[in-house]
């Protein structure tokens, strides 16, 4: 059982409150902060609503690019910066792709009109 | 907002200063706190002596803060330097140190205008010209800050260090990434990269103002009137301060407009070089790199001090999420660099 509605449309509903109804009648900090924590509720919706599927992707894609290597995402993550650092990884066309295909599943989140 | 004793305390501290200067029979009245935080505070303030009024801007900075921002000594000799080599700047009054506080005082005269960045986009888009013109005018007021800082060792400014190589600067970039505490293997990639394209000549050293970019410019009817936070300032290769106004994170989603938001390369290059300095698009180009990396790793600090429990700041905490874009920003730079790029943004 789940009650409504949702977290990310709580959120959602939390960032229009603060948008519509906070942001006009505040000035300078109070203002520049309701913005920022506006804008935090809306990436939290958004992390909401991405799933573990997309996280699943994102590993798959370094246990394709780091097949002689295992671990979640972090520690995933961990070897293809500690194999940048000693230059390990030879085909770098690969590796500028395999980085750019995972910040944009960041960026779905973080800010999806970035491009 | 600070707490009234604060404030009594930061009034004293100020006029204490004032007095050291010379201005013992100022009295001063605080308007508005700009900001405050546990290591800085900025306070608008009125020093008044006798009739006269004289609006200012007051600094006071505990000793942690300037472990990493230069101190109030060095910012002051800069604002003479700056005032003497003609670039906006605002007039230093007073500096030193207030001891009951514990904290340095840079005061300063108020320059009246817009700084918040938006704001400012949006003033230029109403006039025609007026965009075009402050692009020139930051070309021409950065050739002249990088053509006064050589020779120039005046008192205040031994703090600001020796300038480093571009291999000393990825090094020091290496360490910091090593202390996030967490992997950031784009910015890995990147200062890998980067060494591998190293400008081809040396820099002449210059007055770097370190922080020069749309957010630290007073815009008025007339343009430019003052360039505002001197304490990132150090010696180093001048392509660094135009690579960094150039920044996407600082054109405030006006990302067609490299400068700032608000003008073109060409006349940034054009007013810089008309005013004397010299551009190395290599230089140029690898500083527009190494800063978006340095400010990349600069936002992953603030939200690893939120994260460790050393702030409680949402804007500490909100950096984090923003650490993605100075990736991608990279990554793109990066791709057109080489040639493999699968986006041409900006």
């Amino acid at each position: 059982m789940i009650d409504l509605p949702k977290g990310g449309d709580l959120l959602r509903a939390m960032a229009e409150a603060l948008t519509t109804d906070v942001v006009p009648n505040t000035t300078d900090q109070a203002q520049y902060t309701s913005r920022i924590v506006a804008n935090l509720c809306l990436v939290v919706a958004r992390e909401f609503d991405v799933d573990a599927a997309d996280d699943h992707l994102r590993l798959e894609l370094l246990r394709d690019f780091l097949p002689e290597h295992s671990g979640d995402l972090a520690q995933m993550t961990g070897w293809l910066d500690s194999l940048i650092a000693v230059n390990a990884l030879d085909d770098d066309r690969a590796l500028h792709q395999l980085l750019m295909r995972d910040v944009e599943h960041r960026l779905a989140i973080g800010r999806p009109n970035y491009s | 907002m600070t707490s009234e004793p604060d404030q009594v305390a930061y009034v004293a501290a100020i006029e204490e200063v004032l007095a050291s200067s010379g201005s013992d029979e100022a009295s001063v009245q605080i308007v508005a706190v700009a900001s405050a935080g546990a290591t800085r505070s900025t306070l608008l303030v009125d020093i008044v002596q006798g009739d006269v009024v004289l609006e200012a801007v007051a600094q006071l900075r505990t000793i942690e803060s300037t472990a990493v921002l230069a101190d109030a000594a060095t910012e002051a000799a800069l604002l003479t330097l700056a005032a003497e080599a003609a670039v906006p700047a605002a007039r230093l009054i007073a500096a030193g140190y207030a001891e009951p506080i514990g904290a340095e005082v840079l005061i300063a005269s108020r320059i009246p205008g817009e700084t918040i960045p938006r704001r400012v986009l949006r003033m230029l888009e109403s006039v025609d010209g007026s965009a075009k013109r402050l692009t020139a005018q930051c070309g021409d007021a950065l050739a002249r800050l990088h053509a006064m800082a050589l020779g120039s060792q005046g008192p205040g400014l031994a703090a600001l260090g020796t300038p480093q190589h571009p291999g000393a600067y990825l090094d020091l970039l290496e360490e910091s990434l090593d202390q996030l505490g967490h992997p950031y293997p784009v910015f890995r990639y990147g200062l890998r990269y980067l060494r591998t394209i190293l400008p081809q000549e040396q820099a002449e050293v210059s007055l770097i103002h370190g922080d020069f970019r749309n957010g630290n410019l007073i815009v008025d009817d007339n343009g430019l009137a003052a360039v505002l936070d001197w304490e990132l300032a150090h010696r180093g290769d001048p392509m660094e301060d135009l690579a960094w106004l150039c920044l996407r994170f600082w054109r405030f989603g006006n990302d067609d407009l490299p400068v700032g938001g608000f003008g073109l390369l060409e006349d940034l290059k054009a007013a810089y070089e008309g005013a004397g300095g010299r551009w190395r698009q290599d230089a140029f180009d690898w500083w527009t790199m190494a800063r978006t990396i340095w400010w990349g790793q600069g936002l992953a600090a603030q939200a690893k001090r939120f994260t460790d429990g050393e702030s409680n700041s949402i804007v500490h905490a909100a950096s984090g999420r923003r650490v993605v874009e100075l990736e991608y920003d990279l990554l793109t730079l990066i791709g057109e660099h080489r040639g493999i790029g699968e986006h041409s943004g900006f």
